[in-house]
């Protein structure tokens, strides 16, 4: 008997039956969900993510940053993420509908960067840290994104541009950011996922009470 | 050989000898790009890995940065040799049941040149800052666009020649070969449309991209190696599988559970849970078809009589046999509830990764070359090198899995205290992170001292129409000198 037909079938069958369960009915599920209300998202949540932070979105990728930094909190019951401050709630599909690509991360060298927006706010701190972690976290071991910074020998009198780093390098030079490490910190600064949603409540914040899937109905 | 009058037009039964000749070029060809692949990758994977514990190192240039160098070592790996070297052994392995001469063996030429360009133009890109941020994928669309189209004309000549088989019953190795072969490609689409290039709204495309990098582990390089292993295992014991019924199972159950494992890479992320819960579960049934693999392994192998276990595969077999057990249940070790609390999200999914693709698939697929290269050159490699090669590969994979895996016991338990700080956490892996480098320098090492014995082969095996082409130059030379003498010139 021939069985190379019995094969093809029965593979095509186990992808198309997985392909069904793991892709299309999720699909139908959480590929339909829209901007949730919520207090302070003006233009609903996930806020979009436009200019400086959306290139830096662009750099983030480009560099690998997923290679060491997850951008996924978990719960209570799967990890000490949110005992960590790493975040107040853990992430839903919600956080992530308007990312491409989505960068969850899958291993931890470095902390975790959901609510990094949070933690560390200060631009000229986050320059540093890229520039050279340890003038910011002694001991870490992230590694330096000099490639991101211009070193220029500064000419007679000229004093440090307005971006430079202050005090990071020898008398008669400055380092300078490049675009990209700017943008790439007005990405991290953007990176905030804490707002309460329906289905991942902050203890003691009240929740719109729609469900995200739900169209709201119009108010008396 | 009789030829039966009601075949005609098929292709008659064709001797070993002209089999093994017939696959020769297009075989080696796919293997020599393998082996290319997998040092400049064990290179990439010595740089990457030194980052991981000296951060200022080389840290100037973009082109290497961590983030670039890590996906690219990867990728190298999985398309560039194990991708290249399951196909070569694939070629030969159906011709040999097929009982025919390789088909199509041009269509192998094209493909794997396409499937080297491919690969090579992917890591550049990688390189250039292009990835895609998806694991296991990261070689943008072109570059897997162009690999996919390379694996296709290959895959082609495979399935052709075994359309035009004279034995009409499949043996497994077969089975394993067509369940492979046709998943690729339904896989690559899969990922690479739905993750990248018309992606999928949000976390979904997190979901297709599981589901490749789920699937290439499981329905591509799994059941080639499997195939491998079921072929040579007879031939390296002298006695038959104990069991085609197991073996079938194994393929069935491989198949389904395989296909459904992918989102277990997501488990504890972002998705609603019933999707972790099927992808974990379906991860758990695999162990069915390791089982039915390793009790056929054991009882055709050791059971009975002692029987001569040799053939330069052999040590490849069982290494790689018990690496693939030890592979699936670290990995089905750590999704369950209490191991994943330490173990998720640290090192010790890179050790199981490096377990599976280096220490199960790339060692028996590195038994596949030595054993297949043998036939079809109608050489020998020198024992003493293939011997150092896998006592290198044994003590490197050990130590590279080895450190990743106690890693993760060790950051995981740090970690699940929150006053300890991330710092002294990851501070703490730099011992099993400078085990790796070495490990991985170990593995470099011996892979290094098995090309120079396949290049040697290579060249011995090209040394008759070497010597023909310099002596024809030479005699051209000579004519052309000889007439400019007559002439008086």
């Amino acid at each position: 008997m021939n069985q190379i037909p019995l094969i093809f079938l029965g593979v095509f069958a186990a992808i198309a039956t997985s392909f069904w369960g793991l892709l299309i009915v999720p699909q139908s599920q959480i590929g339909q969900l829209e901007s949730a209300r919520v207090d302070n998202y003006l233009s609903g949540y996930p806020r979009p993510r436009t200019g400086l932070a959306s290139q830096g979105a662009e750099t983030y990728r480009a560099n690998g940053c997923v290679e060491c930094h997850t951008l996924q909190v978990r719960s209570k019951t799967q990890g000490t993420d949110i005992q960590r401050g790493w975040g107040t709630r853990r992430t839903i599909a919600q956080d992530y509908l308007l990312e491409s690509p989505v960068q969850l991360g899958s291993v931890r060298l470095g902390p975790d960067l959901t609510n990094v927006g949070r933690r560390q706010s200060d631009s000229l701190t986050l320059l540093r840290k890229l520039y050279n972690p340890r003038l910011v976290s002694e001991g870490s071991l992230m590694p330096r994104y000099e490639y991101l910074f211009t070193k220029r020998k500064l000419v007679g009198d000229e004093r440090a541009s307005k971006d430079a780093l202050p005090r990071d390098t020898e008398p008669g030079y400055e380092i300078v950011p490049k675009p990209e490490a700017i943008a790439l910190v007005a990405y991290l600064q953007s990176l905030v996922s804490d707002a309460p949603l329906f289905s991942a409540p902050v203890l003691g914040v009240k929740t719109n009470r729609t469900s995200t899937a739900a169209p709201a109905k119009p108010s008396k | 050989m009789a030829s039966h009058a009601h075949d005609i037009g098929k292709p008659e039964r064709v001797s070993v000898e002209l089999i093994n000749q017939s696959c020769r070029w297009p075989v080696l060809m796919l293997f020599a790009g393998a082996l290319l692949w997998l040092v400049l990758g064990l290179l990439l994977g010595v740089l990457s890995s030194v980052k991981m514990h000296a951060p200022a190192f080389w840290a100037n240039c973009e082109w290497v940065t961590f983030g670039r160098l890590r996906p690219g070592f990867i990728n190298v790996l999985v398309y560039g040799f194990a991708t290249q070297a399951a196909l070569g052994s694939a070629l030969w392995i159906v011709a040999r049941l097929s009982r025919i001469e390789l088909l199509l063996g041009g269509l192998v030429f094209a493909g794997g040149l396409l499937l080297n360009a491919g690969v090579a133009v992917g890591l550049l890109q990688i390189l250039a800052g292009q990835s895609t941020g998806y694991a296991w994928m990261e070689i943008p669309r072109q570059g897997a666009a162009v690999i996919t189209a390379g694996y296709l004309l290959i895959a082609l000549s495979a399935l052709y020649t075994l359309h035009r088989r004279t034995e009409k019953e499949l043996y497994i190795s077969a089975w394993f070969l067509v369940g492979g072969l046709l998943a690729f490609p339904w896989l690559m689409s899969i990922g690479y449309l739905l993750a990248v290039v018309n992606p999928l709204r949000g976390v979904m495309q997190s979901v297709a991209a599981a589901y490749l990098q789920n699937g290439l582990m499981h329905l591509w390089l799994t059941p080639m190696a499997l195939a491998l292993t079921y072929y040579l295992l007879p031939k390296v014991t002298g006695r038959e599988i104990h069991s085609n019924q197991a073996a079938a199972f194994g393929f069935w159950t491989l198949i389904l559970f395989g296909a459904w494992s992918g989102t277990s890479l997501l488990a504890g992320g972002p998705v609603p849970r019933w999707i972790e819960g099927a992808g974990v579960s379906a991860k758990w049934l695999l162990i069915v078809p390791v089982a039915a693999y390793a009790s056929n392994f054991i009882l055709t192998a050791f059971a009975g009589k002692r029987g001569a276990r040799s053939g330069i595969a052999w040590p490849f077999l069982l290494f790689g046999s018990l690496a693939y057990v030890a592979f699936i249940l670290l990995d089905i070790y750590g999704t369950f509830q209490g191991p994943a609390r330490t173990l998720s999200l640290t090192p010790y999914s890179m050790g199981v990764t490096q377990l599976g693709l280096l220490g199960f698939v790339g060692m028996i697929l590195l038994g596949g070359i030595c054993h297949i290269t043998e036939k079809v050159l109608d050489a020998e490699f020198r024992r003493p090198a293939i011997l150092v090669q896998i006592l290198f590969s044994l003590v490197g994979i050990l130590m590279v899995v080895g450190g990743y895996v106690v890693s993760g016991f060790v950051s995981g338990a740090k970690l699940a205290d929150p006053a300890i700080p991330f710092v002294t956490a990851s501070r703490s892996l730099l011992p099993f992170f400078g085990m790796a480098t070495l490990g991985f320098s170990v593995i470099l090492l011996g892979q290094l001292v098995f090309v120079a014995g396949f290049t040697k082969l290579l060249l011995h095996a090209t040394a008759d129409s070497r010597a023909g082409f310099c002596s024809w130059c030479c005699d051209k030379i000579e004519t052309g000198s000889g007439k400019k003498a007559r002439a008086g010139v």
